[in-house]
């Protein structure tokens, strides 16, 4: 652990496309998060989405502008970090493509759905169904970078992005692959914002995060933002609270830190118990509203240009933090309320 | 190991069907069929719910039943439940749909009701990850959990990953495997695609037009050598080879000339030491692009030596089971290994020259030694694992 960099980063958020629109928003501290006035949903439903994206300017050809909304999220996230590693496709058999995805196409699913259920078999479109499978968008984005090697769609909670940075490690230290690919996707569609309001899971997101994480005695093109120096994960229904605790210590354990010595957290939950308050703890969500996975590799993108920028968004210093003279080492948490949790640690050089 | 199928419960009563190479294929009776243009299935009717010991929600998703009931079976067979209890697990599962039947059940109750009536606990067992956390609840289990979503590929990853796991030394024990449901929502799209055949499902065959989609559950229980060589456990087999490739080609049509399910088979072989391949369990669909894709894949990994290995794909006797197709053929592999039984490739009447493959149409004795068994999904996902005889 500690030779794998992050080369490559490509967010897609409610507050702006592409690292320098992402950094400079959440300097300014803009708030994406909107009222939404829909008849059929709670009063003073808020969220974030993404505006009027042109797929275009990102993706050459015609041939997935009828992909779902998820896909395209998906391969403009992939463009954004594969050009920001340097990386040309075609990208063959030696990169690797691992997802971590919640939901998949809500809006074709729900679109097929009522077909099926309105006007029958005969009326049904295909693509409503292909583009709604679950690995549509990994399937996509393999297709438009010519992504040869592995191939994964995970499924879970926000703790499946820091999962897929995982397997795509694996990947790189297994030999079978160089490179992997990481991406987390979201759409919001009426359903989504409604049961989840309801749920109190509120104000929500959508979007999508792509990285490029590689050998660091691979790459030549570019110098990696940080490295991946400790990783956990772990499911514990009867105690979600220790197992967010037990990834947060293994990661710790993995990087060979002591939790003293984290510079930041960024995480989807608030405190973790027996967290030093010395260190500050940050999330996106206020801002951009929350996006599951996404949310999880949006924090992922944030702390590796932390780590490059060395310092924290301005947005995010409040009168009460703690700002560290250096960051060198930043924990990002994700966890569930049903117990699956994870931890990643970041770096600012690589381990041995 | 588990298995549910539309042959029965369990692996005696799949066994006993497969061997005689019979077909559960038939009218579906979870939906009305008759207005798609293919209208058969293979539903596991012999299965309705799993005895839940812990969890008191007896209204589960259908998957979680399969899923639960099917795990039971392996932990028992494989004598470890005793000696798991404080053991981290690594439960490792492939789904394509994971709750759907409530996804499905919920966008109705939306069209039908609005959305003040829709009953939310629907949307939780529409997530996939829900039927693992039930599962981990039922089971106590302590440990993590990965789930694939890879298409028609996601068991065979699923078994793949538990390998690598427990080869890196991450786990000692894996539960791992597949699952899928028959759901209309899934039944309509394949017909949409006009994915599904009309007729019989005859994989390889020059006259197959198309695939059947069934349902089930298959789960094998992964252990370190050591460890269940140390506690004498009953071993079936050895995992030795995984592989898995990206066809980068079209979302449902698979790469023409079987390049890159090539490369996930030559991966799985050459991790495995490239042994002599006694069987080769096919993805065979029944589709006119997989099979000859699989065909021309075989060729390239194997050479000449390809159209002698016998070949057959179990599909046409229990359908299609999709993400949990390559754990359920997996088992089936497994009990071919144990009882040195070809399965027969049923429904195969006219060899097809693109296909130019070793077809097993009726079972028989074999001395299989190592099994390579291969999936290939939508999206373009491959995955490939071999077996061997302990």
């Amino acid at each position: 652990m500690g030779r794998i960099g992050i080369t490559g980063i490509g967010p897609v958020t409610p507050i702006g496309i592409g690292k320098d629109e992402f950094w400079s928003a959440m300097e300014k501290g803009l708030n994406a998060i909107r009222k939404l006035d829909m008849q059929f949903l709670p009063p003073n439903t808020c969220c974030g989405v993404i505006g009027d994206l042109n797929l275009d300017a990102y993706i050459d050809g015609r041939r997935f502008r009828r992909a779902a909304r998820v896909s395209q999220y998906t391969l403009i996230a992939a463009a954004l970090a594969l050009g920001d590693a340097k990386c040309t496709p075609p990208l063959g058999p030696k990169s690797a493509l691992v997802m971590g995805i919640t939901h998949g196409s809500l809006h074709y699913s729900e679109t097929f759905h009522a077909s099926l259920v309105k006007e029958g078999p005969d009326a049904l479109s295909p693509i409503h169904f292909s583009d709604s499978v679950l690995n549509a968008p990994a399937g996509n984005t393999s297709i438009c970078f010519d992504i040869e090697g592995p191939m994964h769609t995970l499924l879970g909670g926000p703790e499946c992005a820091v999962k897929a940075v995982m397997l795509g490690s694996h990947l790189i230290d297994g030999g079978s692959v160089d490179r992997s690919i990481i991406i987390a996707a979201e759409e919001l569609n009426h359903i989504s914002l409604y049961c989840y309001t309801r749920l109190g899971l509120d104000p929500l997101s959508e979007g999508a995060a792509a990285l490029v994480i590689e050998r660091v005695d691979c790459t030549d093109r570019t110098s990696p933002y940080c490295y991946l120096s400790g990783m956990a994960s772990q499911l514990y229904p009867a105690n979600p609270e220790a197992a967010l605790l037990n990834v947060v210590h293994k990661a710790l354990e993995v990087a060979g830190l002591r939790i003293a010595e984290v510079d930041l957290m960024i995480a989807n939950v608030p405190v973790i118990a027996g967290f030093p308050h010395t260190v500050p703890v940050v999330n996106v969500a206020p801002f951009t509203g929350y996006a599951f996975s996404v949310t999880t590799l949006w924090h992922v993108t944030l702390a590796a240009m932390v780590i490059r920028n060395g310092s924290i968004p301005k947005a995010f210093i409040g009168s009460d933090m703690n700002l560290p003279t250096s960051i060198a080492q930043v924990l990002i948490c994700a966890a569930d309320g049903f117990g699956a949790a994870a931890a990643l640690v970041l770096s600012s050089t690589p381990g041995t | 190991m588990g298995i549910i199928s539309a042959h029965g419960v369990g692996k005696e009563a799949n066994w006993a069907k497969a061997r005689k190479g019979l077909s559960s294929i038939g009218n579906l009776t979870t939906f009305n069929s008759l207005r798609y243009r293919g209208k058969q299935g293979g539903e596991a009717k012999d299965f309705a719910s799993a005895t839940l010991h812990i969890l008191r929600n007896k209204r589960l998703d259908r998957a979680s039943h399969l899923l639960i009931h099917t795990i039971r079976e392996a932990l028992s067979d494989a004598g470890i439940l005793a000696t798991m209890m404080d053991v981290p697990v690594l439960l490792s599962l492939g789904t394509t749909l994971g709750g759907m039947l409530s996804g499905q059940a919920f966008h109705r109750e939306v069209l039908a009701k609005g959305f003040s009536r829709t009953r939310l606990s629907l949307v939780f067992d529409y997530l996939a990850h829900s039927q693992v956390i039930n599962a981990f609840k039922e089971f106590q289990l302590k440990g993590d959990f990965l789930i694939f979503s890879d298409a028609c590929a996601s068991g065979t990853t699923a078994i793949g990953h538990a390998f690598h796991a427990i080869r890196r030394g991450d786990y000692e024990i894996a539960v791992c495997g597949g699952y899928d449901t028959m759901c209309e929502f899934t039944f309509s799209g394949f017909n949409s695609l006009m994915s599904v055949t009309p007729h019989l499902c005859r994989p390889f065959d020059k006259n197959r037009d198309g695939l059947v989609l069934g349902e089930g559950a298959g789960i094998l229980i992964l252990e370190d050598l050591g460890r269940a060589v140390g506690r004498n456990a009953p071993i079936i087999a050895e995992i030795v080879g995984y592989g898995a490739s990206a066809d980068a080609y079209h979302l449902t049509s698979p790469e023409p000339t079987g390049k890159s399910a090539a490369r996930a088979m030559e991966e799985a072989w050459t991790n495995a030491g490239s042994p002599p391949v006694d069987y080769i369990n096919a993805h065979g669909t029944g589709t006119p692009y997989n099979d000859v894709m699989e065909a021309r894949a075989i060729a390239l990994v194997f050479g000449n030596r390809g159209r002698d290995i016998p070949v057959s794909s179990i599909k046409p006797m229990i359908g299609h089971v999709l993400g949990g197709a390559g754990a359920v053929e997996a088992v089936l592999s497994l009990l071919s290994l144990q009882h040195k039984t070809l399965l027969p490739n049923i429904n195969f009447e006219t060899p097809d020259p693109e296909c130019a493959l070793n077809i097993i149409k009726e079972t028989r004795m074999y001395n299989i030694m190592t099994v390579l068994s291969n999936s290939f999904g939508f999206g373009g996902a491959n995955a490939s694992i071999v077996m061997k005889e302990f």
